[in-house]
């Protein structure tokens, strides 16, 4: 994928912030940043959210990166901070939802998907009704340029069950594509 | 290829539209394209998706603006660094960050330096050969339990019961004389779901047992227990001396491992093992666990590992135990439990035990008979009945937990909402927590609702607005609607009984249990859960049962506090429990005081209050504060210091206690450094006369002039309520910092920020003086951060914190922080009597005597 490609760094760089090179975290934080943000922005569908919990994978990253091992997979490693944060974000929202205190947390709305494509950013609106887990499959494929294999390695699941996961949410993207246009015919 | 429209098609579509198919499978595809209009169509829409997504920007447009806020929040979150490197030289440049940042940066490093070092200060003894550990056990077993004592015990337990993870620290610090003790639990943690199901466990309490007595303070103000509660009390007369453990638990593998020092005293360590089976023998040990599913029924456990710490008085000093066990019902299930106790203080002569002070009221269920009968169904038609005051404002806290076994997975979780409303604007701080997350198990979120307009706080402590009032009503959010309902719900429960009377802050209220079983009437659940229409809890579940007790003001009968607790299933799926409790607690009825503003949009304190907080304190200080007759004050003092380059850090704790004759202190430094130039010491001051001794192994107690107590009058702890008057001293940059809980007492926070000001002269009295020439004398402060917490119920001082950064005025690279935290409690406490020791004895024989007997109206309320 275009994007992937885009975002690459040295080998020697994630060394150098592994052993605790301002400059090298700096370097991976610059790079990563857009991803990251792009990612969980889709992910969430809270520009809002998604900037704190952008804030916490390079926070957490920054912590954690000196314990990692020699040879890691950047990319993916910051992919699977981003997914676990996002993920249990979502859980605590809908532990929150118990009482919610106002509409800042968009609620969303499987049966009205088909009404919120009219362009891309509605496209991405719309995938926010899906569950985040097959959303994260999708993303981390089309967007992230992860293989299927990668993807499970991610998200700790086999890799037939992440491609399974990205199908369902394209296929949902589709339908709903097809109703929105159907319907306006 | 037939078309079917079948997901294996789809999927095929799928992959040939990705390009990720094989040439047979392209093959077939197209072929089957060629023949099947509807699947060109969906094809086309696919890789439209395909295209859509493709294009779509890195970053969504709607995020843009929200990019600059993140490298503000990273810069700034990573100015706490936990690492042993700053990051920060490039983008995040240290140029502004504080000294501080790198000293608190520092701490692993140092601890790394400093840990090796330790190690060899403290080596292990000569191997002794195994006859040498049977005659110390030998020594130890003749050694009955102390007579008087301080104890503390940390229980930590930890596991996965299902899907659902637990962590629990309990700690308990104790002291006893003879059979009575007085002690206080703090419950820190997710807790597990059998803790949640047997009602929540508060996470603070406090108990003094004496003649055969309990007595409890959950937060509430104290109150008679006859029943078995609190089981950590029962932690005390049950603490296992080493023939005890040699006796009953038979222990094997016994060995000497060597020696290291426990609250400064040097022991020597002895390591065993008990068998698995020696669980219920050490039900005493394990009152948590053994109540506990988990260890009492579903671990399988692997045995226990053991030391005990001895003195060379062979004194017990300390005990660990571990065990570890997997499910028996779960594969995946699996707990481990770790024990420790630590004896401090044996056969002091300062510990006396006394009933507590304040207002002691039966438990409802120990009054039952106790009280004087009440027609309790009359009771509760009058209240019904009774005008109540128009709610124009108030505060409340309502607090949810919920265990459920959804899905076949045990989850437990919890919400506490903090209100304050006024008219129709409400402002309220959430906190949720008990998620199955290990890193990230609670998290707090803080919203008003003011007008037509909500805001919230978001995790950069900025607030955005955003127009509505939401979903929720503020009656809701303030559980109002349980505050109204109650009364109608306590006439209808078939089963009600009166309990007495408690308080509640500071209110004295009438107790009344309740029961009702079978289907509870719509109307009833949406009081409970202070809904609507209890939609929100209990729309798709069955409730099978109710218990609770409500407190009722005896003034104006209005509703102070309700607890209960909700067993329900799930209709559709009744395997599936849901059990709640919920506790509501209102005071503050139409306080003028609430006043509910919007928040500041850039970022700055809850206003609570309107002025800067200078009018706060000077409103403070112009009321009337209560005579301060006895006090315990806990000071913890933290620098952190680069010497030459070298990071150290040195810690020291006071502790102290006084009435109005007598003082109790006791300094015990925290020093890695091999060279330690303190030596820990404790001072007695009754009347004129002074008893000091040395915190080290056979130090004995003397009489010696008050010149040898480092200069210090320890009675003038009394005086440490004057700090409020510092920061009008230093109130530069000082402002209203909101409302906080601390000991379960809200106070109001008031915190400042100043250039180069100390405030050392200020807070001139010993245990809470800042004042230290011999620190500071060549050192340049650069900066003060203070904030101190006020009792809002008395305007007592409770906390006070202060963190002073800067550099040696010769040598400006060798940089300091050092923080500095008081804590005051215990204000006017009648048990705070301390006794004189014996001089001359090497272990002070205990001679514990009440100075200060006080008078009937303060000793018995």
């Amino acid at each position: 994928m275009a994007n992937a490609a885009a975002f690459h760094i040295e080998p020697t760089v994630v060394e150098l912030a592994q052993r605790g090179d301002a400059d090298a975290f700096d370097a991976i934080y610059r790079q990563y940043r857009p991803l990251i943000a792009g990612y969980l922005c889709r992910l969430v569908g809270n520009p809002e959210r998604a900037a704190d919990l952008t804030q916490d994978v390079f926070v957490k990253a920054y912590q954690a990166i000196g314990r990692t091992q020699p040879g890691l997979n950047l990319k993916s490693w910051l992919f699977t901070i981003a997914t676990n944060r996002a993920i249990t974000h979502h859980r605590h929202w809908r532990i929150r939802q118990w009482l919610p205190i106002g509409d800042a947390e968009p609620q969303f709305d499987v049966d009205a998907v088909e009404t919120r494509c009219a362009n891309r950013e509605e496209l991405s609106a719309a995938m926010a009704a899906l569950p985040k887990e097959h959303v994260a499959c999708f993303l981390l494929h089309a967007r992230g340029g992860f293989s299927y294999e990668e993807i499970g390695s991610i998200l700790g699941i086999p890799a037939s069950t992440a491609k399974v996961r990205a199908f369902r949410v394209r296929t949902a993207l589709a339908d709903a594509l097809m109703a929105r246009e159907e319907g306006a015919l | 290829m037939k078309c079917d429209r079948s997901e294996r098609i789809e999927e095929l579509l799928q992959s040939y539209s990705l390009g990720e198919v094989s040439a047979e499978e392209r093959r077939q595809v197209e072929d089957h394209l060629a023949d099947c209009s509807r699947c060109r169509d969906r094809l086309f829409y696919l890789q439209r998706v395909n295209r859509i997504v493709a294009a779509w920007p890195t970053v969504p447009d709607s995020m843009l603006a929200t990019l600059p806020s993140i490298d503000a929040g990273v810069r700034r979150r990573i100015r706490e660094p936990r690492r042993s490197f700053p990051f920060g030289i490039g983008v995040w440049s240290l140029a502004g960050t504080t000294a501080a940042a790198l000293l608190v940066g520092l701490i692993v490093l140092a601890l790394i330096v400093t840990l090796p070092r330790m190690q060899e200060a403290t080596p292990a003894g000569p191997k002794p050969s195994p006859s040498s550990v049977q005659d110390l056990l030998a020594e130890a077993r003749a050694k009955p339990r102390p007579t008087s004592g301080r104890a503390h015990f940390d229980i930590t337990i930890k596991g996965q019961e299902r899907a659902s993870s637990f962590d629990i620290l309990i700690s308990i610090d104790t002291e006893w004389s003879g059979q009575s003790a007085r002690s206080t639990q703090a419950i820190q943690g997710v807790p597990s779901a059998d803790i949640l199901l047997r009602g929540g466990v508060p996470e603070r309490q406090e108990a003094i047992s004496i003649d055969g007595k309990t007595y409890v303070n959950s937060g509430n103000g104290w109150r008679l227990s006859t029943s078995a509660e609190p089981s950590f009390i029962g932690l005390i007369p049950e603490m296992p001396t080493v023939a005890q453990l040699l006796d009953e638990f038979s222990p094997s593998n016994i060995k000497l491992a060597g020696n290291r020092r426990v609250q400064g005293v040097e022991c020597d360590v002895i390591s065993f093992t008990l068998d698995s089976d020696k669980l219920a023998g050490l039900t005493s040990l394990f009152q948590y666990a053994s109540e506990s599913p988990q260890f009492a029924n579903s671990l399988v456990l692997s045995g226990f590992e053991g030391e005990i710490a001895l003195d060379s008085d062979h004194n017990l000093r300390e005990l660990v135990l571990k065990t570890q066990g997997q499910s028996a019902d779960t594969p995946t299930g699996w707990g481990n439990l770790t024990y420790t106790l630590t004896v401090v203080d044996i056969d002091s002569p300062t510990i006396v035990i006394r009933t507590p002070h304040g207002a002691v009221t039966p438990t409802p269920t120990a009054a039952a008979s106790s009280v004087p009968a009440v027609d309790t169904r009359a009771f509760v038609e009058q209240m019904r009945e009774a005008p109540k005051p128009e709610i124009r404002s108030i505060r409340s806290r309502r607090e949810v937990q919920l265990a459920s076994s959804a899905g076949g997975q045990f989850t437990t979780s919890a919400i506490t909402i903090d209100s304050e409303l006024a008219g129709n604007d409400v402002r309220c701080v959430v906190e949720t927590r008990g998620l199955a997350s290990s890193d990230d198990p609670r998290s707090i979120t803080e919203a008003i609702i003011k007008g037509d307009t909500t805001y919230q706080k978001n995790t950069l402590g900025q607030w955005t607005a955003v127009p509505g009032r939401g979903k929720s009503s503020v009656e809701t959010l303030a559980g109002l609607n349980a505050f109204n309902g109650i009364p109608d719900l306590l006439v209808s429960a078939p089963t009600l009984s009166y309990g007495g009377q408690r308080e509640v802050k500071g209110v004295t209220c009438e107790v009344f249990g309740l029961a009702m079983e079978g289907p509870i009437p719509p109307d009833i659940l949406a009081t409970v859960g202070s809904d609507v229409d209890g939609r929100g809890y209990f729309t798709d579940k069955t409730v099978t049962s109710i218990a609770g007790e409500v407190a009722v003001a005896a003034h104006d009968k209005t509703i102070r506090q309700a607890r209960f607790k909700v067993t329900s299933a799930s209709t559709a799926h009744p395997e599936e429990r849901f059990d709640y409790v919920f506790i509501y607690t209102f005071w503050d009825l139409n306080d003028p005081n609430i006043a509910i503003e919007a928040p500041d949009m850039d970022g700055g304190a809850t206003p609570l209050a309107t002025d800067d907080g200078r009018a706060t304190l000077q409103a403070l200080l112009d009321n009337p504060r209560p005579a301060i007759t006895s006090l315990r004050v806990i000071r913890e003092d933290t620098t952190i210091f680069t010497l030459g380059g070298q990071p150290t850090i040195t810690s020291r704790t006071i502790e102290a206690e006084a009435n109005a004759g007598q003082a109790h202190w006791k300094h015990v430094l925290h020093d890695p450094s091999p060279t330690r130039s303190s030596v820990d010491w404790e001072v007695i001051a009754d009347g004129d006369t002074y008893y000091t001794r040395e915190l080290r192994d056979g130090a004995q107690w003397q009489v010696s002039p008050q010149a040898s107590t480092g200069g210090y009058d320890p009675r003038a702890v009394l005086r440490a309520a004057s700090p409020i008057e510092v920061l009008l001293l230093l109130s530069s940059s000082i402002h209203y910092a909101g409302r906080r809980d601390y000991d379960g007492v809200t106070c109001d926070v008031i915190a400042f920020a100043s250039g180069a000001v100390m405030p050392r002269d200020v807070l001139d009295v010993p245990a809470s003086s800042l004042s230290d020439e011999e620190f500071f004398g060549d050192k340049t402060i650069e900066r003060v951060d203070a904030e101190v917490a006020i009792a809002a119920v008395d305007l007592t001082l409770r906390r006070a914190r202060f963190t002073i950064t800067g550099h040696r005025t010769t040598n400006p690279s060798d940089c300091f922080e050092r923080t500095i935290v008081f804590t005051f409690r215990d204000y006017n406490d009648p048990n705070i009597i301390i006794g004189v020791p014996v001089v001359g004895g090497g272990k002070p024989t205990p001679t514990p005597r009440p100075m200060n007997t006080p008078s009937a109206a303060t000793a018995t309320p």
